[in-house]
């Protein structure tokens, strides 16, 4: 058990137990939750009913779903799927009392065991999740968590400016990536090694691009979240048994994070050594400080849920109708697919070519042939074993799928530049920008590019607009321009 | 502690929250005993780690022997050092072998449907 628990569970029952439990109930202490939001009424109860008020930082739900495109791996789009987890939502918002929520549903191609919501309501599950939540009613949680925190109107600008710079700094990180590679002067070490790092950037992204909420938003979340399934009729210890996932997950993950940290160290590069330390770390412990224990969480959560349910009679969970639903052919197909791409992926990583080809091959056939993450990760693989038309046929399907991927174009662009074909770089770049409902990530790009064809004056004008117009970006936008 | 069970045996290795209450399996509704962390820990009768069984009519409990006498509890205010069978409510998982600490609610709605 971690420390915060037990000096949570150090103040308990002094009382002897000498009696029936009814005898000395009332003299037992009510410690409950750490702060008093929750304690004398639900917060179901608290939440004041009728028209949603959009977050003050909410863009649009489409340009939302746009632009949450460009997280790294992009979308896993699944008809039936997404149909039966917007449904849950859709049960959820109904009991809350609040009408007119905007927001949909998506999966994210993405191995972390993570959710998040943004102001314009979408929810963003991981395809991770969708493997390991075992019931309806687990899926029902953590889609009731993430909403409350849309309910609870936890979208505000300082946690918007919160995730933009997290945003900005790996992206200075991803840069500083790429000048190490480009400067490096023997290419085809440099090249593995470059791809290694680049790599273990993403996947740092991955982690940390998310919503970094305060130990009271979280601990909201959750309890409302538990009203919901309640009111909703799901069963209300899914939310138990779903943050007894992320804690499994979260140590699983911190070995890798160690694993990472490490990799970083092996770069060779001593300044990106470390700057990459240094911002990979500065940005761990930003998240971590702010994130309250999922041990804590658990067992807050089962307080709250003895506290105002205890007498009833609790729904139990349900597999039957989420293993309907993940077994039918088109589905499980998916699914077994991506779990593929993203062993391959892991394969790779770890020097294992052949198995890591096996895998990608299979993940980019049936259902996913045409989908841009399993293309992705085959093309990778196809170019470490030297099949290069392979990986360049691969990548071609990964740019053209239906749902772009941010990182094909970010690759596109890098091999581009890297070879010297900057006119072509440059068209990649507006491709991205207008993909991608014009994020700012793409504007460094586009003034270094313009640098680099000779076309000093209009990088200048880019690099003013840029200013104006997406200020959190000045400096890197003025850095691109003193390429 | 307390118990003697076998190592592989479902045993209740933690309260959640302040306290448990522990309940006369053929009446739910009745709570027999309080059971305070320091009780758990500590050197009297309710001395934890306590052993465990699923109750299958009634997936949200767990059936518990404390100094001999049997019990049920809320399955969901305990961890357990091992996975519990599946509910009664999709009925088509089997328990899962391993002897890996798990946390009692994790209980398989699931485990052993790989």
């Amino acid at each position: 058990m971690r420390p915060a628990a037990l000096v949570c569970f150090s103040v308990m029952c002094a009382v002897g137990c000498s009696g029936g439990a009814e005898q000395w109930k009332a003299k037992l202490p009510d410690i409950g939750l750490s702060s008093s939001k929750g304690e004398k009424a639900t917060l179901l109860s608290e939440l004041k009913p009728g028209q949603y008020q959009p977050s003050t930082v909410a863009i649009g739900e489409e340009k939302d779903l746009t632009r949450q495109r460009a997280q790294p791996f992009g979308f896993v789009r699944q008809a039936r799927l997404e149909e039966f987890l917007s449904g849950i939502r859709a049960r959820l918002l109904a009991v809350s009392g609040k009408t007119g929520v905007p927001g949909q549903v998506r999966i994210m191609a993405s191995e972390e065991f993570n959710a998040y919501s943004t102001a314009d309501g979408n929810v963003y599950v991981s395809m991770r999740c969708i493997e390991e939540l075992e019931n309806l009613d687990e899926v029902a949680a953590i889609l009731a968590h993430e909403m409350s925190h849309v309910l609870l109107s936890h979208h505000t600008a300082d946690l918007f400016a919160d995730v933009q710079h997290r945003g900005r700094a790996l992206y200075e990180l991803g840069l500083d990536t790429k000048n190490m590679v480009n400067g490096n002067k023997k290419p085809p070490k440099g090249d593995r090694q470059g791809r290694d790092t680049a790599e273990t950037v993403v996947r740092v992204t991955d982690k940390l691009v998310l919503p970094a909420w305060t130990r009271g938003q979280e601990k909201e979340a959750d309890l409302l979240g538990v009203d919901l399934l309640i009111e909703a009729g799901y069963s209300p210890v899914a939310m138990i048994s779903m943050l007894e996932k992320l804690r499994g997950w979260e140590r699983t993950d911190e070995e890798r994070n160690n694993a990472l940290l490490a990799r970083i160290q092996e770069t060779g590069n001593q300044s990106w050594q470390e700057k990459g330390r240094v911002v990979y770390k500065d940005l761990l412990d930003r998240v971590a400080v702010n994130h309250p224990k999922t041990e804590e969480r658990i067992n807050e959560t089962a307080a709250y849920l003895e506290r105002h349910y205890g007498s009833r009679t609790l729904a139990e969970p349900r597999v039957g109708p989420w293993k309907a639903v993940v077994e039918r052919p088109d589905v499980k197909q998916v699914m077994i697919n991506y779990k593929l791409a993203f062993a391959a992926q892991a394969a790779l990583e770890n020097g294992k070519g052949q198995e890591a080809y096996s895998a990608a091959k299979k993940a980019a056939a049936g259902p996913t042939a045409a989908d841009a993450y399993p293309n992705v990760v085959l093309s990778r693989v196809a170019d470490a074993l030297g099949h290069h038309p392979e990986a360049v046929s691969a990548l071609v399907r990964a740019v053209n799928a239906k749902e772009p991927v941010a990182l094909v174009y970010e690759e596109l662009i890098d091999v581009h530049e890297r070879s010297g074909n900057i006119k072509e770089a440059l068209g990649w770049t507006d491709k991205a920008s207008r993909v991608f409902a014009d994020d700012p990530q793409w504007r460094p790009h586009k003034i270094r590019l313009l640098r680099k064809a000779g076309r000093v004056a209009e990088a200048a004008v880019a690099t003013q607009e840029c200013s104006l117009k997406t200020p959190d970006w000045k400096r890197l936008c003025e850095r691109a321009n003193r390429t | 502690m307390g118990s003697a069970a076998a190592a592989d045996e479902l045993q209740i290795t933690n309260l959640r929250g302040n306290s448990v209450d522990l309940f006369g399996c053929d009446d739910l509704s009745k709570s027999v005993w309080r059971v305070s962390q320091s009780e758990f820990r500590g050197p009297g009768k309710f001395r934890g780690p306590w052993p465990a069984t699923k109750e299958p009519d009634k997936p949200m409990f767990l059936r518990v022997v404390v100094n001999g006498d049997r019990y049920c509890v809320k399955a969901y205010l305990v961890e357990a050092n091992t996975p519990v069978p599946a509910t009664s409510a999709g009925g088509e998982c089997q328990p899962k072998g391993g002897k890996q600490s798990k946390p009692a609610f994790s209980r398989g709605v699931g485990e052993g449907c790989r």
